[in-house]
C-alpha cells in the first residue's frame, strides 16, 4: 500500500502510463506501433527481444512496450509485467488456424497477478484482408465475455497497413487508464 | 620509634578505611540514582499513564474534529510517534516490570493503535478510498449491485483475484471456428500442380497439408500463410506483407516478401528474397540462398511491391533458437553448386483457381 501510493503519486506528477504490446507472433503489434507513430512501416524484421517507443497521447506519456510474439520469446513476457497499466493484445484476424494458440497465450496472460488491474485493448489487426474474422466473431472465439466482470477490456477493429481504428483503439485505453490512475485530477 | 612507625601506621589505615568508606557511599549513591526512576514500577507507570492520556486525549480531540482538516494528518502521524514512543517505554521497562503490568500496558498499546487506525481510516477517506473506487469503477458495466460487500471491504487485488481464476472450459464454442468462404485456400492436396494468378487469387492464400505438390503463385499477394507440407516445390511472387511457414519438411520455397518466419520446418530449401531479416525457430537442417522465380512481368510486380533490389539479407537470418555470437548450427546456406536455376513460371500448366 505504501509503496504503491508512493508510485501513484510519482506517475501524478509525470502524467505517464506504460502500455504493454503483446500477441502471438506475425500479429502485427510493431507494425501498429510504428504505424501509429508515423514511421516507415516496409522494413520491420520480426521483434527479437523489444522495442520501447514513448510518445504524447493526449496529455499523457504513453510508454509502449512492444514484446516480441515468437514462441521462444513468450516465456519472457513476465519480464515485462511490474507496472503495467494497461495491455494491448493483438490478433491476426486472418490467421485462424492460430486462433486457439492465440486464445490460450491470452487467458494464460489474464491470470497473471500482476495484470490484474490493466485495462486491456484487443486489436483485431489485419482487417484490410478479405479473408479476416471480424471484431465480433474474434471475441467469441477468445471468450472475452469471460472477464466482463473482472476488468475493463473493449475490442477494437483495425488495420496496421491502412492506420485504420488505431486511434480508436489508443483513444480508449489511455482515456481508460486516465480516468483510473489519474481520477483525481 | 617503634612507637611513632605504629601511630603512622594506624594514621595510614585510618585514612585507607576513610576513603573506602566515602568511596562505597559514592558508589551506593550511584547506585541509588540509578536505580530509583529507571527500575521503578510506580515511576514507570506513571510515565506511562501521562503518554497514554496525550494520546488518547490526541485522539479524541481529532475525533471530535478540533483539529483542522489541512493539519489532521501530522496531528495523527503525531499521535503514532506517541504510541510507538510507548511501546518502547514498555519494551525497556520489561525487564524488571511484573508480568501482570507488561501484559496490561501491552494491551492498552494495542487497544491505542487500533484506535488510531479506525481514526485514521474514519478522517482520511480520500487516500483509503480511492483504490476502492477504483475497484468500484472497473465493476460497474456489468452489474453494479452483484456484490456491494466486496466493493466496500475489498481493494483492486483481492476483488480481482475473486474474478479471474474463472476455469478457461477447454471445448468451449470457441473450438468451432467460424468458417470463411472467401477466404483462398491450397488443402489437403497429392501429386498435383497448381498454377495461379494474382487477379484470381486476391490478396492473400493458404497453403496447408500438401505433399509431393508443385505450386506457382504469380503476381502480387498481402500475406501467405504455409503449413504442414512435404516434399513441396512452392514458386511465389512478391508478398507485400508477411510469410507465415510452420511444419514444413523436405521441401523448396521460392519467396519474395516484407517479412518471413519459418517456424518447426526441417530440410527445407529456401531462395528468398527478403526486406527484413528472416528468423527460424525450433527447426533443423535448412538452407538458404537468393530469390530464384521468374515470369512475364515479375519485374514490374516485384518494383510495385518495393522488392526490386536484392537486400543481401537472406543469408542474414536469425535464430530464435540460437542467441549466440556463433553462427547457428540450424541453417547453412545452399553451395552455389546445388542452386536451382532460376525457375521460369510464365509458361506452366496446372490446376487453376478451381479446385
Amino acid at each position: 500500500m505504501g509503496l504503491l501510493s508512493i508510485i501513484r503519486k510519482v506517475k501524478r506528477k509525470e502524467k505517464e502510463m506504460r502500455i504493454l504490446m503483446v500477441g502471438l507472433d506475425n500479429a502485427g503489434k510493431t507494425t501498429i506501433v510504428k504505424r501509429i507513430n508515423g514511421e516507415d512501416t516496409s522494413g520491420i524484421s520480426p521483434t527479437l527481444g523489444f522495442n520501447i517507443k514513448t510518445m504524447q497521447f493526449k496529455s499523457y506519456r504513453v510508454n509502449i512496450w512492444d514484446v516480441g510474439g515468437q514462441k521462444t520469446l513468450r516465456s519472457y513476457w513476465r519480464n515485462y509485467y511490474e507496472q503495467t497499466d494497461g495491455m494491448v493484445w493483438v490478433v491476426d484476424s486472418s490467421d485462424i488456424r492460430r486462433l486457439q494458440d492465440c486464445r490460450e497465450e491470452l487467458h494464460g496472460l489474464l491470470q497473471e497477478e500482476k495484470l490484474m488491474g490493466a485495462s486491456l485493448l484487443i486489436f483485431a489487426n489485419k482487417q484490410d484482408l478479405k479473408g479476416s474474422l471480424s471484431p465480433e466473431d474474434i471475441a467469441k472465439v477468445l471468450d472475452l465475455g469471460l472477464m466482463d466482470k473482472s476488468r475493463h477490456w473493449q475490442i477494437v477493429g483495425c488495420s496496421a497497413v491502412t492506420g485504420k481504428g488505431l486511434l480508436d483503439g489508443f483513444d480508449w485505453l489511455v482515456s481508460d487508464i486516465g480516468s483510473r490512475i489519474y481520477m483525481l485530477d | 620509634m617503634l612507637e611513632r612507625k605504629h601511630a603512622e601506621r594506624l594514621e595510614r589505615l585510618a585514612l585507607i578505611n576513610k576513603n573506602r568508606l566515602e568511596g562505597s557511599s559514592i558508589r551506593k549513591s550511584q547506585a541509588a540514582d540509578s536505580s530509583d526512576p529507571r527500575e521503578s514500577v510506580d515511576v514507570f507507570l506513571a510515565a506511562f499513564g501521562q503518554k497514554r492520556e496525550v494520546v488518547e486525549k490526541g485522539l479524541a480531540s481529532a475525533l471530535a474534529n478540533e483539529v483542522e482538516p489541512t493539519h489532521i494528518k501530522r496531528h495523527l502521524d503525531d499521535l503514532a510517534l506517541e504510541v510507538g514512543a510507548l511501546e518502547k517505554l514498555v519494551a525497556d521497562a520489561s525487564y524488571f516490570l511484573p508480568a501482570y503490568d507488561v501484559r496490561s500496558s501491552q494491551t492498552t498499546i494495542l487497544k491505542l493503535k487500533d484506535d488510531l487506525e479506525s481514526a485514521s481510516s474514519q478522517l482520511l477517506p480520500k487516500k483509503k478510498f480511492s483504490f476502492r473506487n477504483k475497484a468500484a469503477k472497473k465493476v460497474p458495466a456489468p452489474s453494479i449491485e452483484e456484490k456491494p460487500t466486496t466493493l466496500e471491504t475489498g481493494q483492486v487485488k483481492p476483488n480481482g483475484l475473486q474474478d479471474t481464476p474463472q476455469p478457461v472450459p477447454a471445448d468451449s464454442p470457441a473450438a468451432s471456428l467460424p468458417e470463411i468462404n472467401n477466404r483462398e485456400r491450397i488443402q489437403g492436396k497429392e501429386n498435383m500442380v497448381f498454377v495461379r494468378d494474382a487477379d484470381v487469387l486476391g490478396a492473400e492464400l493458404t497453403l496447408s497439408n500438401l505433399n509431393k505438390c508443385k505450386v506457382y503463385l504469380r503476381g502480387r499477394l498481402t500475406t501467405l500463410y504455409i503449413d504442414s507440407l512435404r516434399n513441396c516445390q512452392i514458386f511465389v511472387g512478391p508478398v507485400t506483407g508477411s510469410v507465415f511457414i510452420e511444419n514444413v519438411e523436405n521441401s523448396t520455397l521460392v519467396l519474395a516478401s516484407h517479412q518471413i518466419r519459418i517456424h518447426s520446418t526441417k530440410s527445407t530449401d529456401f531462395y528468398v528474397r527478403v526486406r527484413s531479416r528472416p528468423i527460424v525457430e525450433y527447426t533443423t537442417k535448412n538452407r538458404f540462398a537468393p530469390y530464384a522465380f521468374s515470369y512475364l512481368g515479375i519485374e514490374e510486380d516485384l518494383r510495385a511491391a518495393n522488392l526490386a533490389e536484392e537486400t543481401g539479407l537472406w543469408e542474414k537470418v536469425d535464430d530464435f533458437r540460437w542467441l549466440r555470437a556463433v553462427p547457428s548450427p540450424n541453417w547453412t546456406s545452399v553451395p552455389l553448386k546445388e542452386r536451382i536455376h532460376v525457375e521460369d513460371g510464365s509458361i506452366v500448366t496446372g490446376v487453376g483457381c478451381d479446385e
